[in-house]
């Protein structure tokens, strides 16, 4: 069967024509309606302030795409931004449930499609790699099956066996927050790192509309004495954005640590529609942008989260 | 200042035809004439393009080098892997696959391949000359030569010889597809994208009617070889006598090419009385 | 001072589940119990197999190859992960994933909001009667992978009648069988749930249909304790015996090496 295309086009979103752009303008890239990819896992280095950005620019009817989802979905739930969530788990991990897109989901207005840890995952990889679906053998006897239409029975060509075709994670824009970028796009990564970072990379695959937010935009000159610290070459990249502590709450890693008593407070403001729209008013809407927001965070506030990894 | 070499020619004429922003992707090849048409001549025409039309131009040297700081090279290393490539400056460096860019999502917009046959359609071979059970001569195999003709945006097909041996009416087999049954054709194959865009020798530049499926001459780089080509060119010329000269550098193009992108002749050797 | 605690006893029992050169999964657990059993136990389990019957059995703990759990992080910041003395620190993605689906893990541990009598845990959803959506759960996670692949999956969960359930409202991971169902007919590498921990007793899944089947009970905890905690009645093993308590040792191990802050059994 021959297709109109099969290399995925490479700008379905237009891409802004300088790569340093502010907030407001990598925020204004996602439209009503995206499909979408958030960097980080869990509760670790998510683009908090990119999310933050969503809200105040009032976007509507989104659909993230994720693995393990935590408090960027669950804001976005609150906000009423989000539409669906297609993920394999979303929580605050130690600080509990996420009650804004629980509440939301059993309310009927958030759609959660459940997948599988690794098979969230490798979603990512098939659409990295462009594969129309990733090939799963394990799914049987689930109810995921029941509750997902998208995943299709097939029989192996090659051995028979019985396998499940899972559609590719295919996000039309990714958002990750990192440590450092050069004003032509190039992205660094920590040389030893975890989860988190490692799965931005992935993600960063996935599709085309790649917008980075970043602790501190350094000179080439920088990049070219780090090149194998360049994951995600300046081709790779739509737009970069400074956002120091760009993550909060959310940590990052080798910059700034968890903020455990505003993570506390979000717990507590999101155990209703109300509470949460009050934190949305003080702490989103009621900041004008992510320096704002910093200002309102307090500089003592801020360095008391510095973390210094090595000295 | 000298007139310009055929290398010199051909860069230009490459340089001219990539687009900003683009990536280009090269081997690193050896032997003489097939690291000139391989790798040097490619890697002169990225360094010019980035320094004139294209500044973000990415070059993806042997796949893994982004972007090299190739003035600093005392000699070009001969082996892709060279510890010289590890340390040569330079933006990113992939180590692992899958790395920074995937190929099946066509994030490389073109390569340069090369092979013993090309054929009417733009098919490559590298892998046997006559038959595939019992070759007459077996070759290296098909290496990324499928890659390059399929999901590279597009590919120049770079021959450093040009006798009626390379250059065939059909190849014996096909390692890279070019446009059998035109276009359509390429599609019903489920190739709906890429394929060769030039083929590139010391002659001639040659580029495809691609409805039709068919090589045609695109351009002669010495209008005094105009009338030798047919005697090295395994298949019919029909437009031998329509096509026009590969376009001469001008004075500041040579000039840049020769004083800033290749100052010691590594890429393109010393013109003469340069 | 009790001469043992139910936590004490519980990694005791879970720790002679642990052979030598097992390679042990364990995952980031939440807050409160769910960390204890989560994390906790099984942490402590491993270092109590470690230093009796099974000196080279391996923890896999976040991204890390046997973490030098005698220098445990103070805070378990993701700077302690990277900067954590271990054999090996796995940084692809895929490279993880992989060891999970080429069936290289040897134990994991389970936690759920329902289990049934085949094994088959829920952590998605709870319905009401209906069908309908009554509670939303976390989702997933990778434990479908874990029932899938994994050699000796170790459900660890406190006893509790909404939690053991005869069925289970959405199956997340699928155990031995539900309705006409049978593992069999999936072909999955890993053979299915091989033990229930809990707080009152230990079990096995037995028979030709895989049921949950009491294998001990705790010492002073009796079989109707155990049924009446419970949303279906057990199986009961022939030759049902008590638990054995851990040895003075152990605990001591326990409270002066393993966990003398506190950090692994915090409830």
């Amino acid at each position: 069967m021959a297709s109109a295309s099969f290399l995925p086009p490479r700008r379905t979103i237009p891409f802004p024509d300088r790569k340093v752009v502010t907030m407001a303008e990598a925020a204004s890239l996602v439209p009503d309606g995206a499909r979408v990819a958030i960097g980080g896992f869990a509760n670790y280095q998510r683009p908090m302030a990119f999310v933050r950005e969503l809200v105040r620019q009032r976007r509507r009817d989104l659909t993230v795409v994720g693995t393990v989802s935590g408090i960027e979905v669950d804001m976005l739930a609150g906000a009423g931004a989000l539409k669906k969530v297609e993920t394999s788990y979303v929580g605050l991990e130690k600080y509990g449930l996420a009650r804004n897109i629980r509440r939301r989901n059993e309310a009927g207005t958030v759609e959660i499609v459940d997948y599988p840890e690794v098979l969230s995952f490798d979603r990512f990889r098939a659409s990295r790699e462009n594969l129309t679906f990733w090939p799963s053998a394990y799914l049987g006897g689930t109810d995921i099956l029941t509750h997902n239409p998208d995943i299709k029975a097939f029989d192996c060509p090659l051995t028979g066996r019985k396998l499940y075709a899972v559609p590719p994670a295919d996000p039309e824009v990714v958002v990750i927050h990192a440590g450092a970028a050069d004003e032509a796009g190039n992205v660094l990564w920590p040389s030893r790192r975890l989860m988190p970072q490692e799965l931005d990379l992935d993600t960063a695959q996935s599709a085309e509309m790649v917008i980075v937010t970043v602790e501190k935009i350094v000179s080439n000159q920088f990049v070219r004495r780090n090149p194998t610290l360049n994951m995600l070459p300046a081709y790779r990249t739509a737009a970069i954005v400074e956002a120091p502590c760009g993550a909060h709450p959310t940590p990052t890693l080798g910059r700034f640590v968890i903020d455990d008593a505003h993570m506390q407070a979000y717990v507590a403001a999101s155990a209703s529609d109300e509470a949460f729209d009050a934190y949305l008013d003080e702490w989103v809407r009621g900041t004008a942008d992510h320096a704002a927001y910093l200002e309102k965070l307090g500089a003592a506030h801020v360095m008391r989260l510095q973390e210094i990894a090595t000295i | 200042m000298s007139a310009a070499t055929i290398p010199e020619i051909i860069t230009i004429a490459l340089a001219k035809s990539f687009a900003d922003h683009e990536v280009g992707f090269t081997g690193l090849v050896t032997g003489a004439a097939a690291m000139l048409y391989g790798t040097s001549i490619p890697l002169a025409a990225m360094m010019f393009a980035k320094l004139t039309h294209a500044p973000n131009l990415t070059i993806l040297l042997a796949g893994w080098s982004h972007n090299p700081d190739l003035a600093s090279l005392a000699a070009l290393p001969d082996q892709e892997f060279d510890s010289t490539l590890l340390d040569l400056p330079c933006e990113a460096q992939t180590v692992r696959y899958p790395g920074q860019f995937s190929f099946k999502r066509g994030h490389v917009d073109f390569g340069f391949s090369s092979g013993v046959q090309l054929d009417v359609t733009g098919s490559l071979n590298s892998v046997v000359i006559g038959d595939h059970a019992r070759p007459k001569v077996r070759l290296v195999g098909p290496i990324l030569q499928p890659e390059h003709m399929t999901i590279f945006r597009r590919e120049y097909v770079m021959l450093p010889h040009h006798t009626a041996r390379v250059l065939v009416e059909k190849v014996d087999y096909v390692s890279g597809v070019g446009y059998p049954g035109g276009l359509a054709g390429r599609a019903a194959l489920g190739i709906p994208e890429g394929g060769p865009e030039w083929v590139v020798t010391p002659e001639c530049i040659f580029d495809f009617d691609k409805e039709a499926g068919r090589i045609r001459l695109r351009s002669i780089h010495r209008e005094e070889r105009r009338g030798e080509l047919a005697g090295v060119t395994g298949f019919a010329l029909p437009d031998l006598e329509d096509a026009p000269a590969t376009p001469e550098p001008t004075a500041e193009e040579l000039d840049l090419l020769r004083r800033v992108v290749d100052p010691r002749g590594l890429l393109l050797g010393r013109a003469p009385e340069h | 001072m009790s001469a043992y605690t139910t936590n004490e006893l519980m990694a005791a029992a879970i720790a002679r589940e642990i052979e030598d050169g097992d390679l042990i999964f364990v995952g980031v657990g939440t807050a409160g119990r769910a960390f204890t059993l989560a994390v906790g136990l099984p942490v402590v389990a491993s270092r109590i197999a470690q230093a009796s019957h099974a000196p080279d059995a391996s923890i896999y703990w976040g991204n890390l190859l046997t973490p030098d759990l005698s220098r445990m992080p103070e805070a378990w910041l993701q700077d302690a992960f990277t900067t954590w003395p271990c054999a090996a620190q796995l940084q692809e993605t895929s490279q993880k994933i992989d060891m999970l689906g080429k069936a290289r893990f040897d134990i994991s541990f389970e936690s759920a909001a329902q289990v049934d009598r085949y094994g088959n845990l829920n952590i998605t959803r709870l319905d009401r009667p209906d069908g309908s959506l009554k509670t939303r759960l976390v989702g997933c996670l990778a434990q479908p992978e874990h029932l899938a692949f994994v050699r000796k999956p170790i459900i660890v969960m406190d006893l509790d009648p909404r939690r053991f359930v005869p069925d289970v409202d959405y199956v997340t991971s699928f155990g031995y069988r539900r309705g006409g169902t049978r593992r069999e007919q999936y072909a999955l590498p890993g053979p299915g749930p091989q033990r229930v921990v809990t707080d009152k007793a230990v079990f096995d899944f037995a028979g030709e249909d895989n049921v949950m089947r009491v294998r001990s009970l705790h010492p002073g905890v009796t079989l109707d304790e155990v049924t009446a905690a419970m949303g279906f009645a057990p199986a009961v093993a022939p030759d049902l015996a008590e638990t054995p308590p851990p040895a003075a040792e152990t605990v001591e191990l326990v409270r002066t090496v393993i966990d003398p802050d506190k950090k692994l059994l915090r409830v």
